[in-house]
């Protein structure tokens, strides 16, 4: 069961207020009724003092010769003025009862025999010099004795001083004696006191109730604002769980909240953005998969049987897309252009560039020089590539009539020649000029020729390979490169031979990540 | 469902706020939410009835309507009609009535000063002036019985409409008390006032039916007090007791007054509750003084003394009665505690009635109250033994005033209420001789006492302030009444015993007086 923040701070604000009302009311009614029960026995005491000797005159005036009615009137203006005295008693010395104004309502007493205090006790009091008063029960009695500073001084019945917790223990009755002849009896009562603090407890209660309103609305009212705005946020986060980015929450406060509302807002920007970023990012991986494979489609599908040569090859792009190309054209049932070419960089762009080149390459292989071709093809690279994208290319033409190989490099990696007899890899002349650098390069290319025996092998291959590295960025390097083409001249066909290569790079680079095309052609005269 | 959700929703917090105002109020504005409440839950108070009534049976019928007369039979309607300057609350306390309140310029100046806006039944307002004319009539009506009581008033000054000073010849501690004796009237209509009451009761006179003793009143709608609660108010005159009790036990009556005694331990079985109050009246055989009569014979008045037996009263009333020593109740001022009185001593009394008439049984006439037949019969019997010849009647309370009064009775029973709370009523009233201004004193001596000691005390203590001196006064007056000049016979104080149904609240006053407008 979910129980919201609203309820929750409702609850809990509710039950606080409530707990804070209770205690403070306890203190409250409990200080007050013993203010107040101090208070009723001050009066009473100040009362009797005050009244007792008029009763007295009042009785011997009126009462005694039987004016009970006037006796009675007085006696009811009497009692008006204190009303926590409940009844009173007249005494004489002897002990007997001369007035009860519990009893004596509407006549005076007749009885023949006078009405007798047989309670030894109260008959001692009434005996006594000083006033009294009992507490509890009854049984306990203090005297009060009068100081010379006209304070009281309580004792007991011996005149020994007792002590008097007032607020453990209320005080029943005062009996004033008057002039040694007569004592008068006030009863004391809490009516007034009980009906005050029934009427306080009844106004506190009302005041909890009240309290405890108040915080409900407090509470609310301010989990109210509160929770408002989590509501927007949850229905705006809700929203963003659905996919609408465009959520967005206004929450004008200055705490908090108003920073968590600004944060979301954020992040539904940002998701917004990455979500977008990550759908092209798939999209262009969906494009660049494409466009690999339309290179790999531009690639030769198959090595071509071109007679008198075992040809192998290999690419190992970069990335998806790469720079280096090959590829092999039957210009005429005699000559086989075989070229290799690298453009810089990697990726897209020198895909593109690469797909252009072999489609211009294959548009211009009508001319069969290949110099011809490469200047040409320079040429228009150069108009239509960007000035910093140029093609480094190493074309090769094999005459299988004639069993001649030339080649013209185009400032690419220089070819090597792997010779059987000697078990020699010798690096051929290179030179030229990079295609696409500048509007003719006629001036730089230069056509030579193979002498290539059989059992030779020649290797064609991109910077990438004596440009891979090592896990600890040690350079393969070209002399490695030949070395590792020497130590498998044993190796039969050209197929092996890449291979032999291939792994050897593989194994110095130790699994790290190829950071330039690698690309080989083995060209090995059968 | 939604719908329905939502519209609790906006119930429960209608309520809570509705709730939430009214304990707001409640606690930071009590005054005005009582108001409030007041006035809300007053339209919900159920309407009094219109034909709600109030009987209440008395066991006598009215003889006067006029505001002067001090019967207590008439008074006991009357006050439901009239008010006074001050009237004593059920304890004898005075309090504000048509006066706010009042003071002693002087010893002799008393001045009172009127409430404002109390009308008369016939919605004139109350002024000085009416006050001034009711009070002159109680002194000077010729049928007044109320003219001791105001008889040290010497005159009445109205400076403004509200303000009535009252100044009389010497300072009279009693003036205030005697004040709430005296009805006050419109001036206007003091020539009819004796026969159609006109008050500003919380009662208005409606009609009388003679033939039933009913006398009808009527809710004041314009009474300056709070309203009574009927609305209706008969008070009915029974003088039949066994007709009295049936009219209670079947319903007729709400409040019987003067329950018999024997009849007390029945009124459960009716659903009756008794409530008893002593009252302050005394019963007495009086004698009679006039010169013709054999009373006036010291020896004749002390030979009755001792035929009746006291003792023997007490089984004609029951509970209800307490032996008198004194022509007051005990609890009136003025009441002496060591009176002595005569003992039964049958002997005695006939020798002191040989030494009168030794031969001849003396005729007397005898006079009592209806319903006091029982005690008749055994006065007869008691005075036939010691040689008289009583003729014994049973009068209306009227008749039996107006012989006594004329000088026609050798001996009759009178009651006196003191309801003043103070012996120097009856003394006033009953021991002082006649004289010829009977407004002042001695206007129910129906003994025609004479005593000049008497008379020069009674005097004295109606003009002295101090209390002390007053209350010897008045127990040598006592003294000199019951032991040495044998006024009359005391008999009993009697306690007031009513019947009420169940649900209707009545608390007896000690005056003997039952207002309406008390009752609910």
């Amino acid at each position: 069961m979910i129980f919201s923040i609203k309820t929750k701070l409702i609850i809990v604000v509710t039950a606080l207020v409530l707990f804070i009302l209770t205690v403070t009311a306890s203190l409250l009614i409990s200080e007050k009724k013993m203010e107040l029960t101090h208070d009723i026995f001050l009066r009473a005491r100040s009362f009797s003092e005050l009244t007792a000797d008029d009763i007295v005159q009042e009785y011997e005036l009126f009462l005694k010769s039987g004016g009970f009615l006037y006796f009675q009137s007085r006696i009811s203006d009497i009692f008006l003025k204190n009303e926590d005295i409940s009844a009173i008693m007249i005494a004489n010395y002897r002990g007997d009862l001369l007035y009860d104004s519990s009893e004596d309502k509407t006549e005076q007493y007749r009885g023949d025999v006078s009405r007798q205090i047989s309670d030894s006790a109260f008959l001692a009091r009434i005996q006594s010099q000083y006033p009294s008063f009992s507490i509890g029960d009854g049984s306990r009695v203090m005297y009060m004795k009068r100081n010379l500073d006209q304070s009281y001084q309580l004792v007991d019945f011996a005149d020994k001083p007792v002590v008097y917790d007032e607020k453990k223990e209320l005080v029943r009755d005062i009996v004033y004696p008057v002039q040694g002849k007569y004592a008068i009896r006030y009863d004391v009562t809490y009516k007034n006191l009980d009906n005050r603090i029934s009427a306080m407890t009844e106004r506190i209660r009302l005041l909890m109730l009240f309290g405890i309103m108040a915080g409900l609305l407090t509470a609310y009212v301010f989990s109210f604002t509160i929770t408002r705005h989590l509501g927007r946020l949850v229905f705006a986060a809700q929203g963003v769980a659905a996919g609408d980015f465009k959520q967005k929450v206004v929450v004008k406060s200055r705490d908090e909240i108003g920073i968590l509302a600004d944060a979301f807002n954020s992040m539904a920007k940002d998701l917004d953005q990455s979500t977008k970023a990550r759908l092209y990012k798939a999209r262009m991986g969906k494009e660049l998969e494409l466009a690999a494979q339309i290179q790999r489609d531009l690639l030769p599908e198959r090595i071509p049987d071109i007679s008198g040569l075992d040809i192998a090859a290999g690419l190992i792009p970069a990335e998806e897309i790469g720079g280096d190309c090959f590829d092999f054209i039957h210009v005429n049932k005699e000559d086989t252009i075989l070229y290799i070419g690298d453009v810089t960089g990697h990726g897209v762009p020198s895909g593109l560039v690469g797909a252009v080149a072999n489609a211009i390459v294959y548009s211009k292989m009508g001319s069969r020089d290949i110099r011809d071709l490469l200047i040409e093809t320079n040429s228009i690279l150069k108009m239509k590539t960007r000035a910093n994208m140029f093609l480094t290319m190493l074309m090769v033409n094999w005459n299988s009539r004639k069993k001649a190989l030339t080649y013209v490099s185009a400032g690419h990696e220089r070819m090597i020649q792997l010779e059987k007899k000697t078990k020699k890899a010798v690096m051929l002349e290179g030179g030229g000029m990079a295609l696409g650098m500048l509007p003719d390069i006629s001036k730089l290319l230069v056509k030579r020729s193979v002498a290539l025996a059989s059992g030779d092998a020649l290797f064609l291959y991109s910077d990438g390979i004596p440009d891979a590295r090592s896990k600890k960025g040690e350079l393969y390097g070209r002399p490695r490169l030949l070395r590792s083409i020497e130590e498998n001249v044993h190796l039969g066909s050209a197929e092996a031979l890449k291979n032999a290569v291939l792994s050897d790079v593989k194994e110095f680079s130790e699994g790290r990540k190829i950071e330039d095309d690698i690309t080989i052609l083995v060209l090995r005269r059968g | 469902m939604h719908s329905k959700a939502h519209f609790f929703k906006i119930v429960g917090v209608f309520l809570f706020f509705v709730i939430f105002a009214i304990l707001s109020i409640q606690i930071f504005a009590p005054t005005t939410y009582e108001n409030l409440k007041n006035r809300f839950l007053s339209q919900f108070q159920p309407k009094i009835s219109q034909e709600e009534e109030l009987v209440i049976a008395f066991p006598d019928v009215i003889a006067s309507f006029d505001p002067a007369s001090y019967k207590a039979s008439d008074r006991s309607r009357l006050v439901n009609m009239y008010e006074t300057l001050v009237r004593m609350d059920s304890s004898l306390t005075l309090e504000p009535s048509l006066a706010l309140s009042w003071g002693f310029s002087t010893d002799t100046v008393l001045e009172f000063h009127l409430r404002p806006g109390v009308s008369f039944h016939d919605g004139t307002l109350l002024t000085a002036e009416d006050v001034r004319s009711s009070i002159e009539y109680a002194k000077n009506a010729p049928n007044s019985e109320v003219s001791y009581l105001v008889s040290t008033i010497s005159s009445i000054e109205t400076p403004d409409s509200s303000t009535v000073r009252i100044i009389t010849d010497f300072p009279d501690p009693l003036l205030l008390q005697k004040l709430t004796a005296i009805f006050i009237f419109p001036k206007k209509n003091i020539a009819t006032i004796s026969k159609t009451p006109v008050g500003t009761g919380a009662y208005i006179w409606k009609r009388y039916d003679k033939e039933k003793g009913d006398l009808e009143l009527q809710r004041f709608s314009d009474y300056w007090g709070s309203s009574p609660k009927f609305r209706y108010v008969v008070l009915r005159g029974i003088p039949d007791r066994e007709e009295r009790f049936s009219a209670i036990s079947t319903g007729g009556a709400d409040i019987l007054t003067a329950v018999p005694g024997y009849l007390a331990s029945s009124l459960s079985a009716y659903d009756l509750d008794l409530k008893v109050i002593p009252s302050l009246e005394v019963n007495f055989l009086a004698f009679s003084f006039r010169p013709e009569s054999i009373f006036s014979k010291k020896e004749a008045r002390e030979a009755v003394l001792h035929a009746i037996d006291r003792t023997e009263l007490l089984k004609f009333a029951g509970d209800s009665i307490e032996p008198a020593n004194q022509f007051v109740s005990r609890g009136v001022f003025g009441y002496r505690a060591d009176i002595s009185n005569r003992e039964y001593d049958l002997e005695k009394a006939k020798t002191l009635m040989r030494s009168i008439e030794s031969f001849v049984r003396i005729q007397i006439s005898v006079d009592l109250p209806m319903g006091f037949e029982a005690l008749g019969r055994y006065i007869e019997d008691q005075l036939y033994l010691i040689g008289f010849d009583p003729d014994v009647q049973y009068l209306s309370v009227s008749d039996l005033t107006e012989k006594v009064m004329s000088g026609k009775s050798d001996f009759y029973l009178f009651g006196f209420r003191s309801e003043l709370g103070d012996a120097n009523d009856f003394f006033s009233a009953v021991a002082h001789s006649r004289g010829s201004d009977i407004s002042r004193f001695g206007v129910f001596n129906g003994s025609f006492y004479q005593n000049s000691h008497v008379d020069e005390l009674i005097t004295e203590s109606s003009r002295t302030l101090d209390t002390f001196k007053r209350s010897e006064k008045l127990q040598e007056i006592m003294k000199i009444l019951v032991e040495d000049d044998m006024l009359g016979i005391p008999l009993f104080e009697s306690k007031v015993m009513y019947a009420v149904r169940r649900g209707v609240h009545f608390e007896p006053r000690v005056d003997g007086y039952v207002l309406a407008r008390d009752i609910f």
